[in-house]
């Protein structure tokens, strides 16, 4: 009937000025977020499309091909065996990036399903989720993943185990965050309303609880991929984790551990990795300005 | 007319901890209660803040457990039901609270707030019914044009628009009992009257019963006029009857003076009214009640070594009237 | 001839700029205080009755402004204007001459601060006084207020009950011997009660000091109790202002018989009552000429066109509306 196809159009573009273009005019809205966002938008498009535009020089040249500072053919540079570096950056952001997005998620899912089951719950469940999550906070979490890394048996070669040990690691904290925000949203009169209404648990905490959380949830969904990125690229320098010579991370191992650091010429080199880890970390942040304003009704208006 | 509700020797009590080392000790929010709501009548509950108005709503709404006694829906203790019959029993007693802003969910629109219970509890089958029946819901509670109100958050509305989704909210599941929590104190002088006299008009077509929790004595008077009301003092009924009765013939020193108290809008009325003076002025901490009758360290009419070893019974002392006061009743 | 006024507002308009656009809390106010009566500003949420409260201690916080007007006080030898003092003589005026009681003062009271503590700070940072001095007047005004002097000025807030706490700010507001106070919905949020107290109290004020009092509450019944006269506010202008007997026996504006006619009483006889339909309107996007004629049932054309002006009606009474004659009470 026609009505109903108006209804359905209706909805479409609702749904649709919902979520992309109010989110985009949002996270324009907060000058900080917009450019945090661009640059997150352009690594990510670097780290799919650099290795088709300029794949990874793997070939050693001769000496004379050492830390050439950066010409035409050679934007940054090259290094200790006079491969091109640029090359390497656009290729060894793939491994940094995955892991850090997969543990950020990984982390935040974990804490909050074990927050969210805690705080709403209460009683043993509550004491026995605090009582892990007390345990693994009393763990040194960096030595433990060295340890980890250097047993042969466990295969760090690939992001997702990684992605999954970090998170593992990384819960405990967030969850205990989400934990009180639910006991405080318990008390509050629209979750007893829905108790009155009957809706039962499993709304309760997904559709009245949760959704007013999800710009707590988003922004820390930031901050643990900004420590996931610090815990792998800690763990690489150190030697713990054998990726690929062009990841970031690895570069700047092989510049500490090959004796780049003492060439004058090799600062590109040594710099670029540093400055790309640097950049990354720092747009996440400031894209966090505008994950607030994207989840909660009240910003989203003007005003 | 049968009981939909009953209240028998209700109590709840709160843990607290003073010091730090201190042992643990109760506040008795509601001390012992007993009372029988009928099948479609409508009762205020009146008191000031402390007195366990709230509470005993709450343990009418099965959202609080009572520490002691019973509560009983069609004479069945709820807290002894099975899962089933607690369910049809959550569904049938729905409250409405006082923040209007606090009871809706900050991050749904309207339409979500009011479809959630319709499609969960399969009252309407699909999303096509389910936009009708919140449409008639909206009509039904004063929010014309629906289509304006369908897709605003809480935060866009009114406080008084706000209460009226919050009433909407609770008719989506056709509730046989409603407790009203102090519905209009937090919403603008001229819009409380057409609040109420929504209500209103709900309990005659719902039929339903209602119990009116409030602070204000004249707001509680005209909405239940034709009903009864029950004050409320440190846990405990002190006065129960007929509206015009208890407003217009108080017998407990409490309601005395709590009627002595309020302001009217009416400068001559109000000016020539005098308060009954009270022995205290000091209101006892729930930590530290008083013995025997709590009301008696304020009372003007106390009478030593026996309202103070006393606490006297919620006594019926003219048909369908209760006090609990040593000066009647004996 | 001694001057009547303490206090003249004059033309008064004071806005909020907000995202959505600019807030008109108050619009073209007129309104004299004279020395030694008490006034209630009564209104609803949003009609601007706390702005005009704050701009008469030139308090409008930002993002709020003064847009026209001026307030002129008649307190020392020559009447000045509040709003164009300087910071240093706002600091010397602030207390001494006008002081005010906030909206939920409940909270207002520094939790790790005595009662002594707050009053000899304000003593202190006014100039006023020594030690000794100050204590013994601080004993005076706690036992004014009904407190037990000795005990209550050595007590911490949390010590103290809501209906304490609101007469003790009462006395902190009067330590500096001010010529107006102003109390902003002295009695909300307190049991009746305790209400009832407090309005002895300011009664007691009221009638021993030599002071002007300006309430400002949404509750009728408020100003019923205690004011000489009283101003009705809505949508930012004063609709109607008169002594108390003849606004509510005698009721000129639409709005003010509205409210009257809506709210509930205990001892009159049960009546039933009569709602005011629509609500209040939003201060950003006012409804053209008369503010009210959305919800009045006196509205004709001429309403929605042209915005009426507070006329006098009778002594002392001023309303401003077209139909005012056609009001029976």
């Amino acid at each position: 009937m026609l009505g109903d196809k108006v209804v359905q159009s209706e909805a479409i573009r609702r749904h649709i000025t919902t979520y992309l273009v109010t989110p985009f005019r949002l996270i324009m809205r907060n000058r900080a977020g917009f450019v945090g966002f661009t640059i997150l938008l352009l690594l990510v498009v670097m780290t799919l499309m650099g290795p088709i535009l300029r794949p990874v020089d793997i070939i050693s040249k001769p000496a004379e091909y050492r830390f050439l500072p950066p010409s035409w053919e050679h934007p940054l540079g090259t290094d200790n065996l006079g491969r091109d570096t640029l090359s390497h950056i656009v290729n060894g952001g793939a491994v940094v990036l995955t892991v850090a997005f997969l543990a950020g998620f990984f982390t935040v899912l974990l804490a909050a399903v074990m927050g969210m089951l805690a705080g709403f719950k209460g009683g043993i469940v509550d004491s026995a989720i605090m009582f892990v999550a007390d345990v693994i906070l009393t763990i040194p979490q960096f030595p433990l993943l060295t340890v980890l890394a250097s047993m042969r048996a466990l295969r760090f070669t690939d992001p997702t185990p990684l992605s999954l040990l970090l998170a593992v690691l990384s819960w405990p904290a967030l969850s205990r965050a989400i934990r009180s925000q639910v006991l405080s949203f318990k008390e509050r009169d629209f979750v007893e309303a829905a108790k009155a209404l009957d809706l039962g648990t499993r709304r309760i905490i997904f559709s009245e609880i949760m959704p007013n959380m999800m710009s707590y949830i988003a922004v820390s969904f930031i901050f643990a991929l900004t420590g996931a990125v610090y815990a792998q690229v800690g763990l690489i320098i150190l030697g713990f984790v054998p990726f690929e010579a062009s990841n970031w991370g690895v570069m700047i191992n092989r510049a500490w551990s090959f004796g780049t650091l003492y060439y004058k010429n090799s600062i590109y080199h040594v710099l670029s990795p540093i400055a790309m880890i640097a950049i990354l970390q720092t747009a996440s942040i400031m894209f966090s300005r505008s994950l607030e304003g994207i989840f909660n009704p009240r910003l989203r208006e003007k005003g | 007319m049968e009981d939909i509700v009953r209240l028998e020797n209700a109590g709840m009590s709160f843990a607290v901890r003073v010091g730090l080392f201190a042992p643990r000790r109760f506040i008795n929010a509601v001390d012992d209660i007993s009372l029988a709501i009928k099948e479609g009548e409508i009762l205020s509950l009146v008191g000031e803040s402390g007195c366990g108005k709230t509470t005993t709503g709450k343990i009418i709404c099965g959202l609080i457990k009572p520490t002691k006694g019973k509560i009983l829906f069609h004479g069945q203790d709820i807290w002894k039901m099975s899962r089933r019959e607690f369910t049809k029993y959550r569904r049938a007693v729905q409250i409405i609270h006082q923040d209007p802003y606090a009871s809706l969910n900050p991050s749904s629109t309207v339409y979500k707030i009011l479809s959630t219970p319709l499609l969960k509890h399969k009252i309407v089958s699909n999303k096509r019914e389910a936009l009708k029946e919140v449409e008639r819901l909206l009509e039904t509670v004063g929010l014309t044009p629906s289509e304006d109100f369908l897709h605003k958050y809480p935060h866009q509305l009114s406080g008084g628009q706000r209460q009226r989704v919050a009433v909407a909210r609770t008719l989506t599941v056709n509730p046989k009992f409603m407790v009203a929590d102090e519905p209009v104190s937090m919403i603008d002088v001229s819009i409380r009257l057409s609040i109420l006299k929504l209500l209103s008009k709900l309990k005659e077509e719902l039929g339903a019963t209602f119990l009116f929790i409030t602070h204000d004595l004249a707001v509680a008077r005209y909405f239940t006029w034709k009903g009864r009301v029950a004050v409320m003092y440190l846990g405990n009924i002190v006065e129960m009857g007929s509206t015009p009765k208890v407003i217009g013939e108080p017998l407990h020193p409490y309601t005395k003076a709590l009627l002595s108290a309020v302001p009217e809008p009416d400068p001559k009325v109000t000016r020539s009214k005098k308060m009954m003076e009270l022995r205290s002025l000091d209101i006892p901490s729930l930590l530290n009640l008083p013995s025997g009758c709590r009301f008696h360290p304020r009372c003007p009419f106390y009478m030593k070594d026996t309202c103070d070893a006393t606490t006297p019974p919620l006594t019926e002392v003219k048909k369908d009237y209760y006090v609990s006061c040593l000066l009647y009743g004996k | 001839m001694a001057e009547k006024n303490i206090l003249s507002v004059k033309n008064l308009s004071v806005e909020y700029k907000v995202g959505r656009g600019i807030v008109k809390a108050v619009t073209e106010v007129d309104l004299d205080i004279y020395k030694g009566e008490s006034v209630a500003l009564i209104g609803e949420s949003g009609c601007g009755k706390t702005t005009m409260g704050l701009a008469m201690m030139n308090l409008v916080p930002p993002p709020g402004y003064i847009k026209e007007g001026e307030i002129l006080f008649y307190g020392g030898t020559e009447p000045f204007n509040i709003l164009s003092l300087d910071k240093g003589d706002l600091r010397n005026f602030r207390w001494k001459e006008i002081s005010m009681v906030f909206q939920s003062a409940l909270n207002a009271l520094n939790p790790v601060m005595r009662v002594w503590d707050h009053i000899y700070d304000t003593a202190r940072a006014h100039g006023k006084g020594s030690p000794e001095e100050t204590k013994k007047r601080a004993l005076e005004l706690l036992e004014l207020v009904r407190l037990e002097p000795e005990r209550v000025l050595k007590a911490y807030p949390h010590e103290l009950s809501g209906g304490m706490k609101q007469r003790a700010l009462i006395a902190i507001s009067l330590l500096l011997n001010p010529k107006i106070i102003i109390l902003d919905e002295p009695t909300t949020a307190l049991d009746i009660l305790t209400q009832k107290n407090i309005l002895k109290v300011l009664e007691d004020i009221k009638n021993k000091l030599n002071l002007s009092m300006i309430f400002i509450s949404h509750d009728l019944s408020l100003a019923a109790e205690l004011s000489d006269r009283i101003a009705v506010m809505y949508a930012g202008k004063i609709v109607e202002l008169a002594e108390v007997y003849d606004l509510f026996y005698d009721s000129k504006h639409p709005y003010t018989v509205g409210l009257i006619r809506s709210v509930p009483t205990v001892t009159a006889e049960f009546k039933e009552l009569i709602p005011i339909p629509g609500s209040p309107p939003d201060l950003i996007s006012l409804p053209s000429g008369c503010p009210f004629h959305p919800r009045c049932e006196y509205a004709t054309e001429g309403c929605e066109e042209e915005v009426p002006e507070l006329i006098k009606v009778s002594e002392d009474h001023y309303v401003s509306c077209f139909r005012w004659r056609e009001m029976k009470s």
